[in-house]
């Protein structure tokens, strides 16, 4: 599972991408807003890109998938989940 | 027993824990709805021997989970309206809800959390496979951790030695178990689900929840992998019951369901519609 950490209004985690890349998820927002849910990584150019969740699925195992929408669910959803302690 | 001591199952089963009986209605109404013979009324005559489990079925039916829209006011008309294998599923799950009960509050918000899953699960179809029958997932789900409870009815103070030990160390339980006290709860709970007469392949997969190498066949397998995805979900989303850290989801079980990242958006969504009713269910033990 992802090791959490809150960063100012962020909660950040590190994943690994199936390319080999290691890359940061970041959840600012719901799961209404296409870019709640970000994936940082460095690009061909060595510069960082931020991928919306729904534009990296084809990267993510589907246990970091699970781990992402389950925490930005905790965080910023209205289904009751239980809030994480961070 | 010393705490140093290590066992394997046998000898723990022989010597420490007595496994609990499937209450004898359950056992006579399995027995029932597989005889060709079987009647709507003789369903409903054996479910009147025990009408505490009866009581606790029609609760059961009639919360806001099972969805149905007519209340279901006897066993009776439970009988007609859903059918004899339905209400024996429906008594079963009373039964476990009963031995969930001696538990944890938190281990019993868990296995009701993993249960929901597993129906979201199997109802949704995301896997290609059909590893478990609709109307039995969710038991299926009640039962993974069942081995939890009974190591602690029976060795409490070893099993507080797992805990505290699992908790220093960061690890999940089911590692200070096997480290403990030689054998983990899927083993014991295992053995639970043989001798209630459960479907092998449910004690295969209780037994490898946690360790998918120990099924011998893919019927196992992909309800051990089923079952391991549905843990995995209820950790979380924040339903971990005591046990916080949990045990990662191997590559294979992803192989065996064939779920990917976008089919698994699909089973949370349905899950965390489902979460309202989690409270309810768990207030009927």
């Amino acid at each position: 599972m992802i090791a959490w950490q809150k960063q100012g209004d962020a909660v950040i985690g590190v994943v690994s991408l199936s390319d080999g890349r290691g890359a940061n998820a970041a959840i600012v927002g719901g799961r209404a807003n296409p870019k709640g849910a970000v994936i940082i990584a460095a690009a061909a150019s060595g510069a960082p890109e931020a991928l919306p969740l729904g534009e990296a699925m084809g990267l993510l195992s589907p246990g970091f998938v699970v781990d992402i929408v389950c925490m930005q669910e905790r965080l910023h959803g209205e289904h009751g989940l239980e809030r994480p302690n961070l | 027993m010393s705490s140093a001591d290590t066992h394997d199952i046998d000898y723990l089963l022989d010597e420490v824990i007595t496994l609990p009986s499937l209450p004898t209605t359950v056992a006579n109404l399995t027995e029932l709805v597989n005889d060709p013979a079987c009647s709507l009324a003789m369903v409903g005559k054996v479910i009147g021997t025990d009408p505490a489990l009866a009581i606790k079925s029609l609760r059961l039916v009639n919360s806001a989970y099972y969805g149905l829209r007519e209340k279901i006011t006897s066993v009776e008309h439970a009988v007609v309206l859903l059918g004899p294998k339905v209400v024996k599923n429906l008594i079963f799950t009373a039964a476990v809800f009963d031995t969930l009960s001696e538990g944890e509050e938190s281990l019993l918000r868990h296995s009701v959390s993993c249960g929901v899953v597993m129906r979201t699960l199997v109802d949704s179809g995301a896997s290609k496979m059909r590893f478990a029958k609709p109307e039995e997932s969710f038991v299926f789900g009640l039962l993974h951790d069942v081995g939890k409870i009974i190591f602690q009815q029976f060795m409490p103070a070893e099993y507080g030695q797992v805990i505290l030990t699992a908790e220093t160390r960061g690890i999940p339980r089911v590692h200070a178990e096997r480290e403990i006290l030689g054998v983990d709860h899927a083993e014991l709970g295992a053995r639970l689900a043989v001798k209630w007469k459960l479907p092998d392949e449910l004690a295969g997969g209780i037994n490898g929840h946690h360790d998918i190498s120990r099924c011998p066949n893919e019927a196992h397998k992909g309800l051990a992998a089923l079952l391991c995805i549905a843990d995995n979900i209820c950790h979380a989303s924040g339903f971990a019951g005591a046990d916080d850290v949990a045990p990662p989801v191997p590559p294979e079980a992803w192989a065996i369901t064939g779920l990917d990242g976008r089919a698994m958006i699909q089973v949370l969504d349905r899950f965390f519609e489902s979460v309202k009713d989690i409270d309810e269910l768990v207030a009927l033990a």
